[in-house]
């Protein structure tokens, strides 16, 4: 998160379906980009009336060091703002930060086939993840919901690339994707979601309800689950011997670093485990999609990010 | 350990030596849904004698207990237990071999003559979980009374062969969906094989549970040519023939402790 951005210049905008444009980043300095795997994202720091907005998105492009980054936005009307600003005011030849791409959303090793099942933009990461796999040769299929064949982003590159691979849904046809179809898989058969959290809840559950392994569920959130009221509470902090007030709305993670308390994070959205804490007293109101049930359950961390108190206050370890 | 009161149901002879009991628990229940019992008192007598327990009924306190009369010296324990009433004690120790994961669709156990024992409790469990199994029994197993039994429980979905071979059990194991978990008892070189085609197939440490007996071979992970190979004092590798220093890294997965080249 400290790490010195990287400077990238926009080099191509194209548009792949009516509401979502792909962008292809490159090195603006000499220096050439870093190398990523299949799974990846970038956050982009966006300066716009003097704030910064932190988006991030997958990178769509074949994985490895192929010197640029290519990555797809969905315009998003009521975003707060960062979709619409890449879509209107972002131009070929300007220039932006990007953080170093980080990877939450891993490819298994020792999945012996991937099934990746996307909603909508949530196509994203599957771009790169099944470019990788078609390079090593490996089995995996990709089942891929959508409005329409003309809101479907990189509806003709899937055809012309995984033909063979693609099952597209489209809800006009009254074509709906189903949960049923991780049914009677062979054993080592990795699952993985992306979309809106109710599909990626729904689809978790039943892929659990028929046996599949926790290490066999991967899933990558887009945003924060809206999971209730954010009301106030109190945390001590034990080490630092310091009480802090989380004030409704915000976020335990935003407030320990708007009190310059340096402690990690990443996704900012409850699924990736970065930002994750002990709790030595005080009743835990688990928010995020990363620790299982069992874990919610049993275990003394929770993730700053999105959880939140359940008592008037919690201690935490810092 | 509290001695726990029990009224004798039923009883039958199922093996040539092992009795198969159904009891009702007289008013606390034993505490697992698989279990062993460590001491049986009755009539003031007490005994130490290994006892399997399965619950078949929670409401009901209804329990199947499965006793080998070979493993005791006395004979009054075998000439006349049991009676109606005794008292079981637990062994709170004990690690039944398979214990059901939340989402089981199947279970495919394989065991030996030695561990038959410990897997007839886990086969009334898995049926009243109606979870499907399949057994595969290694070793002729001499007892003709217990192969009755078995056939009996499950007809046709246990399969007896003279050993494993690897190229039969991989067959087995690739054939498999999602939902299936294996349970591999036996003596310890034979289950860790077992192990190594099994996570060579694609199974997860999640769906995968041993239990072996007697002393357990400490396998080594080769990090130059990949292969796993017994530990032997001063490593080299049989394979590609490389100096290794045995690492106490445990891969879990591979069951086998990381070699790593031994630089000079
Ligand atoms: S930062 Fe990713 S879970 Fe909190």
């Amino acid at each position: 998160m400290t790490a010195q951005p990287l400077k990238v210049m926009v080099k191509d905008i194209k548009r792949e379906s009516p509401f979502v444009k792909s962008f292809t980043l490159i090195p603006a300095g000499s220096k050439p980009l870093p190398g990523f795997s299949g799974g990846s994202h970038i956050t982009t720091y966006l300066r716009h009336n003097d704030q910064t907005m932190e988006r991030h998105y997958s990178l769509t492009n074949t994985p490895g060091r192929p010197g640029y980054y290519k990555i797809a936005v969905k315009r998003e009307e009521n975003s707060k703002g960062g979709s619409i600003y890449f879509h209107e005011s972002v131009q070929v030849g300007d220039q932006l930060d990007i953080s170093y791409p980080k990877n939450n959303f891993l490819l298994s090793f020792q999945g012996s086939r991937h099934i990746f099942i996307a909603a909508g933009i949530g196509i994203t990461p599957f771009m790169a993840m099944m470019k990788e796999l078609k390079k090593q040769d490996k089995s995996f299929e990709l089942h891929y919901a959508a409005k329409s064949k003309e809101a479907c982003a990189f509806y003709n590159t899937l055809l012309s690339h995984f033909k063979k691979e693609t099952h597209f849904y489209f809800s006009k046809e009254n074509n709906r994707m189903n949960p049923e179809l991780m049914k009677n898989q062979p054993i080592g058969t990795h699952v993985y979601f992306c979309g809106p959290e109710a599909m990626i809840k729904e689809y978790a559950n039943t892929a659990a309800s028929y046996g599949y392994p926790e290490a066999n569920i991967h899933f990558e959130l887009f945003s924060a689950p809206d999971t209730g009221p954010k009301h106030a509470f109190q945390v001590y902090l034990k080490r630092s011997n310091m009480w802090l007030e989380v004030p409704e709305g915000e976020s335990l993670l935003d407030t320990l670093l708007a009190h310059e308390i340096d402690v990690p994070y990443s996704c900012k959205i409850g699924g990736c485990g970065s930002c994750q804490q002990f709790v030595s007293k005080g009743e835990i109101d688990h928010r995020d999609l990363f620790l299982t049930e069992t874990e919610k359950r049993s275990t003394d961390v929770m993730m700053t990010c999105v959880s939140r108190a359940n008592s008037p206050s919690i201690e935490l370890d810092i | 350990m509290e001695e726990k009161k029990c009224e004798l149901l039923r009883k039958e002879k199922i093996g040539h030596h092992i009795h198969k009991l159904e009891v009702k628990m007289d008013d606390a229940v034993l505490s697992k849904d698989c279990g062993k019992i460590r001491t049986i008192k009755w009539e003031g007598h007490v005994f130490e004698h290994p006892i399997l327990y399965v619950r078949i009924s929670k409401r009901r306190k209804k329990y199947y207990l499965f006793l080998d009369e070979s493993k005791s010296e006395c004979s009054l324990l075998r000439d006349r237990f049991p009676c109606s009433n005794f008292y079981l004690q637990e062994d709170e120790e004990y690690v039944p071999a398979y214990v059901p994961r939340n989402n089981d669709q199947k279970v495919i156990s394989f065991i030996d003559e030695q561990s038959l024992f410990d897997t007839l409790p886990v086969i009334d469990l898995l049926l009243s979980k109606n979870i499907e199994q399949q057994i595969y029994a290694a070793g002729s197993l001499s007892d003709n009374k217990i192969k009755q039994y078995l056939n009996r429980q499950l007809q046709e979905n246990v399969t007896y062969m003279t050993s494993f071979t690897s190229t039969h059990i991989s067959s087995i194991l690739s054939g498999q969906f999602i939902g299936t978990s294996l349970s591999i008892t036996g003596t310890w070189p034979v289950v860790q094989e077992l192990k190594k085609l099994a996570v060579s197939q694609g199974f997860t440490e999640e769906e995968i549970q041993c239990k072996g007996v007697g002393p357990k071979q400490k396998k080594v992970f080769c990090v130059k040519c990949y292969s796993i190979n017994e530990l032997k004092e001063d490593m080299n590798c049989p394979d590609c023939h490389a100096d290794l220093d045995v690492s106490d890294h445990f891969s879990r997965r591979l069951e086998a402790y990381l070699g790593y080249i031994e630089i000079e």
